[in-house]
C-alpha cells in the first residue's frame, strides 16, 4: 500500500505542533514547571550561602586551636580513665662518678633525672576510676627502659561517712605538700633538696591511711598512716611488724576572694632495720654501713596562693615553703676501710632543712619561678666508729621559666646553682618537656 | 543533669523543717536552687561571676564546704573537670558521690536525724 504524501505531512505537522507547544495543552504542567524553577532558585541561593559558610569555616580551622575539647571528651568515653605522661629532658651536668648530699646518709632508690644529656624520665601510665559509689581505684605504672615499676596502686573509700576516708595499697604519704604531687605536677624539674635528703624523692607506703575531715567552716583534716616502711628512711625486713607510722594535720581556708592558704604539720616515725648505706671513714675511703634503730621527723608545710578575684586564668602567684627536722638514733655497724671486718657502736643524728619557692604566672601560659633550698647537716655522732662527720650546709638556688600551650603540655627551662656537695658547686641547666595524653585527672590544691 | 534531677527530686520531697545544705558550682545554679527552695535551702556557690568555672582549683575552703553539703548542683559536660572530681573525692561525703543507685539527696537526712521545727 502507498502512503499518501499529503496525509504524512499533516501527521508530521501535528506532531511538530505538540512538540513545540506542549504546555499550552496543560496548565497543570505549567504550574509544576514554575514550582520547579522556584525551588531551583531557592536551592541555588542556599547552596551559595552554605559554600560561603564552608569557606569561612575552613579559614577559621587553619588558625591554631587548643586540643582541650578533644582531650577532655575522652574522659567520659573510657572507664577506667587512662592517661599517659611523657616526660623527658636535656640536662647539662658536671661529670661525677657519684652524686649525693654532703653530710646526709644517701637515701638510695632512684631519683628522677639524674642522667646527663638527653634522657627520658619515667613514662607514666595512669589508670583510675570509681569502682562504684563507695570505692575508687588508682594505679600508676612507671616505665623506664626495660623496667616497669608499680609506682602506685591503691583504693580509696568514697562513702564511709562521718568525714572518714580510708586508703590502702601502695601510695604516697599525705605528709608535707610536695610528697603527694607527681613529678609532672612539680613547679620545678626536680624535687626540693629536703625531699631528696629525707626520702630519696618522696615518701611512699605499702599500707593503710585513715583521714578525718572535720565538719567545720575552716578546712581541718587529720590523718594517720601505718605502713611496712621498706623504703628510706625505713629499710630491711621487720616481718609482721609495722615499720612506719605517720600522723598529720592540715588546716586551710580563704582570705577574701583572692587569697587561699593551707598549713600542715606531720610527724613521721620509722623503725629501720639493717638500713644499708655507703659512707666515708676518716681517711676518706668508702665504707659500708648498716643502721638499725629509730628515725623520727617533723615536717611542716605552708602554701599560699593568690589570684585576682580568685580567677587564676590570666595571672596568679603561688608561694610554698616546707621545713623538716629529723632525729635518728640506734646502732650502726660498718665494714671495710678503717672499720676493718666490722665495728658496731651507737649512732645519733639531728638534721634539718627547708626550702621556699614562688611561682608567678605573669600572662596566660607563661610562668616564672624561683626556689631556694637549704639543709643543715647538724650533728652526727658515730660513737667510737672511725667515720667522717661533716660540718656543712648544703644549699641550692633555682630559677625556672615554663610555657604551657595548654593544660596538657608544658616546656620548661631551669637553671640551678647547686652546692649540695661540699667543694663542688655546679651550674645545672635543664630543658624539660611534659606531655599528658588522654584524660588527665585534676590536680589537688 | 543527673545531679540537677536529684536536686529537684530532693526539693519536692523536702519536709518543711529541714534546711538542705546545697553547694552549687556556679552562681546560676545557686540562684535557681534558691528560687526553688526558698528558705528551705542554704545555698552557696563554689564560683563567682568573676571566676572562670573551668579554671579554679579545689581549694581547702571548697573541700570544707563540700564536706558539709547535702547536695551538689553542677553543670557537668566537663566544665568543672579540673576541680569537681577532686572536691567530691576529698570531701569524704557519701551524700554527694555520683552514681548511687538510691537517690542520695533524698536519702541525705533520714527523718530521725532531722531537727524538729
Amino acid at each position: 500500500m502507498r502512503t499518501h504524501p499529503t496525509r504524512l505531512a499533516c501527521a508530521l505537522a501535528l506532531a511538530g505542533l505538540f512538540e513545540v507547544f506542549p504546555a499550552h495543552a496543560n496548565p497543570e504542567i505549567e504550574a509544576l514547571r514554575a514550582e520547579i524553577a522556584a525551588m531551583k532558585r531557592q536551592y541555588e541561593a542556599r547552596m551559595a550561602e552554605l559554600e560561603a559558610r564552608l569557606k569561612a569555616a575552613e579559614a577559621r580551622s587553619a588558625e591554631p586551636s587548643r586540643p582541650q575539647g578533644a582531650a577532655s571528651a575522652a574522659a567520659g568515653a573510657f572507664n577506667p580513665e587512662v592517661s599517659l605522661i611523657l616526660q623527658g629532658r636535656y640536662a647539662q651536668r658536671d661529670d661525677r662518678e657519684e652524686r649525693g648530699i654532703t653530710g646526709f646518709l644517701p637515701a638510695g632508690g632512684h631519683a628522677h633525672g639524674s642522667q646527663r644529656g638527653f634522657s627520658v624520665d619515667h613514662t607514666e601510665l595512669v589508670l583510675s576510676a570509681s569502682v562504684d559509689p563507695y570505692w575508687r581505684g588508682h594505679a600508676n605504672l612507671a616505665f623506664i627502659d626495660d623496667e616497669v615499676e608499680l609506682e602506685e596502686a591503691w583504693f580509696q573509700s568514697l562513702g564511709l561517712g562521718g568525714g572518714l576516708t580510708l586508703k590502702g595499697g601502695r601510695f604516697y604519704s599525705g605528709l608535707g605538700y610536695v610528697n603527694e604531687q607527681h613529678p609532672h605536677a612539680w613547679d620545678f624539674a626536680d624535687a626540693p633538696l629536703m625531699y631528696q635528703a629525707l626520702f630519696g624523692e618522696r615518701l611512699r607506703h605499702d599500707g593503710l591511711q585513715l583521714r578525718w575531715l572535720a565538719p567545720t567552716e575552716t578546712f581541718l583534716e587529720f590523718g594517720l598512716e601505718a605502713a611496712r616502711g621498706q623504703d628510706f628512711p625505713g629499710g630491711g625486713d621487720r616481718g609482721n611488724q609495722l615499720g612506719t607510722w605517720t600522723a598529720f594535720a592540715k588546716v586551710g581556708g580563704d582570705l577574701g576572694e583572692s587569697h587561699s592558704w593551707r598549713l600542715g604539720l606531720a610527724r613521721l616515725q620509722v623503725r629501720p632495720k639493717d638500713r644499708e648505706a655507703h659512707w666515708h671513714d676518716t681517711a676518706h675511703d668508702e665504707v659500708h654501713t648498716d643502721f638499725s634503730g629509730r628515725s623520727r621527723a617533723w615536717v611542716a608545710d605552708l602554701v599560699w596562693k593568690w589570684a585576682p578575684l580568685g580567677n587564676p586564668r590570666v595571672t596568679h602567684f603561688k608561694f610554698q615553703a616546707e621545713w623538716f627536722r629529723r632525729t635518728e638514733s640506734g646502732e650502726m655497724t660498718c665494714e671495710k676501710g678503717l672499720c676493718g671486718p666490722g665495728g658496731v657502736d651507737r649512732f645519733a643524728a639531728r638534721q634539718s632543712g627547708w626550702y621556699a619557692q614562688g611561682v608567678y604566672q605573669f600572662m596566660p601560659r607563661w610562668r616564672l619561678g624561683a626556689r631556694y633550698d637549704r639543709l643543715d647537716g647538724g650533728r652526727m655522732d658515730f660513737g667510737a666508729l672511725p667515720l667522717e662527720t661533716y660540718d656543712y650546709r648544703p644549699a641550692r638556688a633555682s630559677l625556672m621559666a615554663d610555657w604551657s600551650p595548654s593544660e596538657f603540655s608544658r616546656l620548661r627551662l631551669q637553671y640551678a646553682r647547686d652546692k649540695s656537695m661540699r667543694g663542688q658547686p655546679e651550674d645545672q641547666w635543664t630543658l624539660q618537656y611534659i606531655m599528658s595524653l588522654g584524660s588527665h585527672g585534676a590536680h589537688k590544691f | 543533669m543527673q545531679v540537677l534531677l536529684f536536686a529537684l527530686l530532693a526539693l519536692l520531697t523536702l519536709p518543711a523543717q529541714a534546711a538542705l545544705n546545697v553547694l552549687a558550682c556556679e552562681p546560676e545554679w545557686a540562684a535557681l536552687v534558691r528560687e526553688l527552695g526558698g528558705d528551705r535551702v542554704a545555698v552557696s556557690s563554689a564560683t563567682t561571676a568573676a571566676q572562670d568555672p573551668h579554671r579554679i582549683e579545689a581549694r581547702p575552703s571548697l573541700i570544707a564546704r563540700a564536706r558539709r553539703a547535702d547536695l551538689v548542683v553542677c553543670t557537668g559536660a566537663e566544665l568543672e573537670a579540673g576541680w569537681l572530681p577532686v572536691l567530691l573525692r576529698e570531701s569524704a561525703n557519701p551524700r554527694i558521690q555520683p552514681g548511687q543507685p538510691d537517690r542520695p539527696a533524698v536519702r541525705a537526712r533520714p527523718p530521725w536525724q532531722r531537727a524538729p521545727a
